[in-house]
């Protein structure tokens, strides 16, 4: 007995919750994005589109009753448009306003789906399994995209083993220009520091700008310097100036070291002073020099060269003119373009 | 290219031909200096000319004079004229008695002579003596040597400037180069 009332009371409970159902999907509106059910007559009948100079006279909105009463007016000829711009009726609008002012809505079909890039099918994946966090994936091997004419002969590319190209090697820009820096001992007219009588060294310190206007194997080069002695002060020293020329070669063959040999000859003035006067004398000079450019990049460099130099000092004494020289090394730092 | 070839060869030219130099400045002795030798024969030293005068002896006096003129000068036979403007002066005189005797004589009548020092000198030739420097006042300094030979009279030199010359080595060189006979 109780199990009769039960399931009495079980049936009843089921349709009140079937009739409540049945009466709320007729009483709402569907769903905005669920297209509205029409006829299967109105669907088959596609709205003729505007003309694209002359908008259609105002129609009224297909409606399904209007639809069944009086079929849509004849098609006027108009150019037809593209496939992917024909309207759909879901997408019509119902007020008639509306669709006057703002035409009908046009849908944009999707672009065509791409070609498949590898010809091989992806590995079929093997099943999951149901892991808390699975550990991501290494990227699978990138596979040679196979050439269409591979693909459509049949007939297997020729495969070669890449090399790179070689690389050039350092090819230095030959120097032009440098700004540099010479240390060489002379001596000092007139003074000596021992009883011997042999003249006290006098080192100088010069600062040249050498040009190269021919700069190949060969170089020449035109060099302007001023050169002040060493640890004096220009008002309490010995300084001179020169214009030399050099002759020299070079090799630029290997890479950033370029070996050079010069040799220099040049004349200038040399102030002595002496006893607090100052006394104006000639001053040229002899030497070679041997070195070498290290390019730091490919048109600037460090230049090193140690050589012999010959300075030659010729001054009056008394009234006769007298010369005075030193067989010397001299050291040449500098840098250059 | 061409004409740079012409310059050089015109530089290397004109350089040889005014000559790779005439005096080893390396191993010559007082290279550029001129000797000086007295008249009588008593001694000769070496300097620079220019910028010193060349040495005379003025009359009466048995003292050979040389200076080194100031390029203002005034030109002056007047001795004390030119020792009052020279910027160097040498006074170079013969003295009684050795070298050492003869500084301590010249020594007692320098105030503050006492803590003067006093160095040995030698001369290239092979002349000794002695030396000393001091500064006399602001812008006076002396330096003496007093040099003699082997058998030979003592001679004073006698410098004054007007800056430090105890270690000049122009001054040195002078005596360096002193020469008694």
């Amino acid at each position: 007995m109780t199990d009769v009332r039960r399931a009495a009371a079980l049936a009843a409970l089921a349709v009140t919750f079937a009739a409540a159902a049945t009466a709320r999907a007729q009483t709402q509106p569907p769903p905005f994005d669920t297209p509205a059910e029409k006829p299967a007559l109105q669907r088959q009948q596609p709205v003729a589109p505007p003309p694209a100079a002359t908008p259609p006279p105002a129609a009224p909105p297909p409606t399904a009753p209007r639809a069944q009463a009086a079929p849509p007016p004849p098609k006027p000829a108009v150019q037809p448009r593209p496939p992917q711009a024909q309207p759909d009726d879901a997408d019509a609008i119902d007020d008639p306003k509306v669709s006057r002012r703002l035409g009908t809505r046009m849908t944009v079909p999707p672009p065509p789906p791409q070609p498949p890039v590898t010809a091989t099918p992806p590995p079929a994946r093997p099943p999951r399994a149901e892991v808390a966090a699975p550990p991501p994936l290494p990227p699978p091997p990138v596979q040679p995209i196979p050439s269409t004419t591979e693909v459509e002969t049949g007939m297997p590319t020729l495969q070669r083993p890449y090399t790179p190209a070689a690389e050039h090697g350092f090819e230095p820009t030959l120097p032009r220009l440098k700004l540099a820096l010479r240390r060489f001992d002379f001596v000092q007219i007139g003074a000596s520091e021992s009883s011997n009588g042999v003249a006290a060294p006098e080192t100088f310190n010069s600062i040249s700008v050498d040009v190269y206007p021919v700069s190949r194997i060969v170089r020449i080069g035109l060099s302007t310097a001023f050169g002040w002695q060493s640890g004096k002060w220009l008002a309490e020293g010995d300084y001179f100036a020169t214009q030399s020329v050099s002759l020299g070669a070079q090799y630029g063959g290997l890479g950033r070291f370029v070996p050079f040999a010069e040799a220099f000859t040049g004349v200038g003035y040399m102030r002595r002073l002496q006893f607090d006067r100052t006394i104006p004398t000639a001053f040229w000079q002899f030497g070679a020099d041997a070195g070498v450019e290290v390019y730091v990049t490919k048109v600037g460099f460090l230049s090193l060269a140690i050589g012999y130099l010959r300075p030659v000092n010729g001054f009056a004494r008394r009234q006769q003119f007298t010369t005075v020289f030193v067989d010397t090394w001299s050291f040449k730092v500098g840098v250059g373009i | 290219m061409r004409a740079a070839l012409r310059f050089f060869a015109c530089a290397l030219a004109a350089s040889s031909a005014v000559g790779c130099g005439d005096i080893d400045g390396g191993s010559a002795q007082f290279p550029g200096t001129i000797l000086y030798q007295d008249p009588a024969g008593a001694f000769e030293f070496r300097l620079l000319q220019p910028p010193w005068i060349p040495p005379f002896i003025y009359p009466g006096l048995d003292v050979t004079f040389s200076v080194v003129p100031p390029p203002d000068a005034t030109v002056s036979a007047d001795p004390t004229v030119l020792l009052t403007e020279a910027l160097y002066s040498l006074q170079l005189s013969p003295v009684t008695g050795d070298p050492a005797t003869a500084m301590a004589a010249v020594k007692g009548t320098i105030p503050g002579g006492g803590t003067v020092p006093v160095d040995e000198v030698t001369s290239a030739d092979g002349s000794t003596g002695v030396q000393m420097a001091w500064q006399e006042a602001e812008a006076m300094f002396h330096r003496d040597a007093f040099m003699a030979g082997t058998s030979t009279s003592t001679f004073r030199l006698h410098f004054t400037a007007k800056k430090e010359i105890s270690e000049d080595e122009m001054v040195g060189q002078m005596i360096s180069s002193f020469r008694a006979k």
